[in-house]
């Protein structure tokens, strides 16, 4: 059994967001560390959100006396109370030789020179799937509001709704580009374990396992579906009632003339009776 | 919530009215701001609606329940029009088709209006409008009026006729101002508050009003320079019984003029500085069917008593009881008197004849 633990629990997303704010501060890095800095390119982002997401990636020889020390500043992390403002999720990874500090922002890798570029594409790789993954949770829980005020429409659709038709519109298609994102990221989180496993495939196998990505995106399957039912009832309300509106405006047309042509002729008639 | 706007609106309304109704009833002089305000008390009962409207639907009041209680207003309203003219106007009155039964029959005619597209509303709007001067033509108006008032038989024809066109407030053309003012709130108001949308549609209500006003100068001007047919279907289109081409680009103009500018100055004021003035308009809009019945009984009851009692005739003494500035100073009177009263209603719980209405209608 692997020796790596996750701290705060990984699906609510509120430690998350106070840390994108305010990352915390990092363990002490050794001298020898290196450090680079590189820009990730989401599939998909959160309406208003950076386009960018920028990753440090910090290597450190292990060559060291000091073995222990991600073990350690991990352990702190873990001692913060939960409600900590900075508290990050945060991972440790440890086997065959190699010492990963995950988090969103950052992280370190404690392995062989010969490693660090294999354990490093890994690591890109699976930090890509998780903030898309984060992105979708994001976008679709920020519709909660929106979905709440519009469930009405689902049933009936009236006259002084159709200014809001352009605004379902939108709804409806940023959720279409939510699901198709979706669609494009489970391929990569719900794939079945490599035979015989490699470092790289182990790493990408871990921190999803760690980071729960299949059971947040079996709930984000259902957040979708029930979002998509409430705008898919919305659009055929919408359409539903411009067609008949349509006819009964023609209708009413039709109605108003005959009226007034009712209301002449009996002013006519009445004028000519009258004494 | 309160529009301080549309206070203002209807409490000038009502002071134009007992302004009007004064002078005209007890010295027989017809002042300058006579038609002012029954389209403006007409236009809000439209825009007032819009907002009861929305304030029902976002409490989620059925559709049911606010038909049911639009048409309990309306028959409401129909119902106390009637008792109005025969108990302050005398029974030969009864078929005056005076301003509360057109805001009964608006408050109905507003129940379908507002399950209809504002399209068909405004060709609605058109067609009473347009229609008009024709229809007034066929009936020949002018035999239903003897000079200054509506005087008609007790026949069927000629209570027909007074409630579509010839009486004092027919639904041609006026059931078109409560209609426009619903069509305007329904414009500006929308379901949940949006103050953008509101100021919007504020600036283009008093462009347009402008535009409807400057559009009854040129045709009031145009009669002075056309001859023939044309110059006297002109010259006659600035009055208000019957309406006119001009009196009712006008007074349409003047309401949305009136109405877009005191939204824009009294509704945005963020620093509240008229709240003396808001105070008055305040108790006066919310006791405008008080403020319409009781003027009407303390000005002409004592005129119907006396007459009965000195000449044998209660209308002996109306138009000539007393002289302009006696009444104009009796108004003010008047409208302090109202004030004072409905204050101390306020104050003492005491619901007027609008407090009836709920009771009976909500």
């Amino acid at each position: 059994m692997d020796n790596f633990q996750t701290t705060t629990p990984i699906v609510g997303r509120d430690a998350t967001t106070a840390t994108s704010a305010a990352p915390p501060p990092g363990p002490p890095v050794p001298d020898d560390a290196t450090t680079g800095e590189i820009e990730l390119r989401l599939p998909f982002r959160q309406a208003g959100s950076a386009e960018t997401h920028r990753l440090r990636l910090i290597t450190v020889n292990p060559q060291r006396d000091d073995a222990d020390w991600l073990a350690r500043h991990f352990e702190s992390i873990q001692a913060q109370p939960t409600h900590t403002p900075n508290k990050t999720r945060t991972v440790l990874l440890t086997f065959q030789g190699v010492q990963i500090l995950w988090r969103r922002d950052q992280v370190i890798i404690d392995a062989p020179a010969d490693r660090v570029e294999r354990v490093s594409l890994a690591i890109i790789d699976a930090t890509t799937h998780e903030l898309t993954l984060e992105s979708l949770e994001s976008e679709v829980d920020s519709h909660w509001d929106d979905v709440r005020s519009d469930a009405p429409l689902a049933f009936e659709f009236h006259e002084r709704a159709v200014p809001r038709r352009e605004q379902l519109f939108h709804r409806f298609q940023s959720l279409v580009e939510a699901r198709v994102a979706y669609a494009k990221l489970v391929p990569q989180i719900i794939v079945p374990y490599v035979h015989p496993p490699t470092l790289t495939s182990q790493i990408g196998e871990r921190l999803r396992e760690r980071l729960r990505m299949p059971e947040r995106l079996e709930l984000l399957d259902q957040k979708l579906a029930a979002q998509e039912r409430v705008y898919e009832l919305c659009s055929h309300r919408v359409s539903e009632f411009m067609v008949a509106r349509k006819g009964h405006q023609l209708e009413w047309v039709i109605i108003l003339l005959l009226l007034m042509q009712s209301v002449l002729l009996l002013v006519e008639y009445l004028g000519t009776t009258s004494v | 919530m309160r529009y301080h706007s549309i206070d203002l609106l209807r409490s000038f309304a009502i002071v134009v009215m007992v302004i009007v109704h004064f002078t005209e009833n007890l010295a027989g002089y017809t002042p300058l701001i006579a038609g002012l305000g029954a389209p403006t008390f007409l236009f809000l009962t439209g825009l007032s609606y819009r907002l009861w409207l929305n304030a029902k639907q976002a409490r989620g009041v059925t559709e049911t329940e606010i038909a049911k209680s639009t048409v309990r207003r309306g028959l409401f309203f129909f119902g106390l029009g009637f008792a109005f003219n025969v108990l302050v106007w005398l029974p030969e009155d009864t078929f005056n088709w005076d301003v509360l039964t057109l805001i009964g029959v608006g408050m109905i005619t507003l129940n379908l209006a507002r399950q209809l597209p504002p399209t068909i509303t405004f060709l609605a709007c058109l067609g009473l409008t347009s229609l008009t001067p024709l229809l007034q033509f066929e009936a020949d108006w002018q035999a239903y009026w003897t000079p200054g008032y509506f005087d008609p038989d007790l026949t069927l024809t000629d209570v027909v006729l007074g409630f579509l066109v010839v009486g004092y407030f027919p639904i041609f053309p006026w059931l078109a101002f409560p209609l426009i003012g619903f069509l305007f709130g329904t414009f500006q108001f929308a379901e949940t508050p949006d103050p953008k949308r509101e100021d919007r549609f504020a600036q283009l209500g008093w462009q347009a009003g402008l535009t409807l006003m400057l559009l009854a100068v040129f045709v009031v001007l145009g009669s002075a320079n056309s001859s023939g047919e044309t110059a006297t279907f002109l010259s006659q289109s600035w009055r208000m019984f019957p309406p006119g081409v001009a009196y009712m680009s006008g007074t349409l103009g003047f309401v949305l003029f009136a109405f877009g500018l005191s939204f824009l100055f009294f509704d945005r004021d963020r620093r509240d500085r008229f709240q003396s003035l808001h105070r008055i308009t305040d108790t006066l809009s919310r006791h405008s069917l008080s403020a319409y019945l009781l003027h009407h009984i303390i000005h002409l009851y004592p005129l119907w008593i006396y007459g009965s009692f000195s000449a044998n005739d209660p209308t002996a003494y109306w138009q000539k009881a007393m002289s302009v500035p006696w009444s104009l100073a009796a108004a003010i009177a008047c409208l302090t008197l109202m004030y004072v009263i409905f204050r101390l209603m306020d104050r003492y719980h005491r619901g007027g004849i609008e407090a009836w209405m709920r009771w009976l209608c909500d």
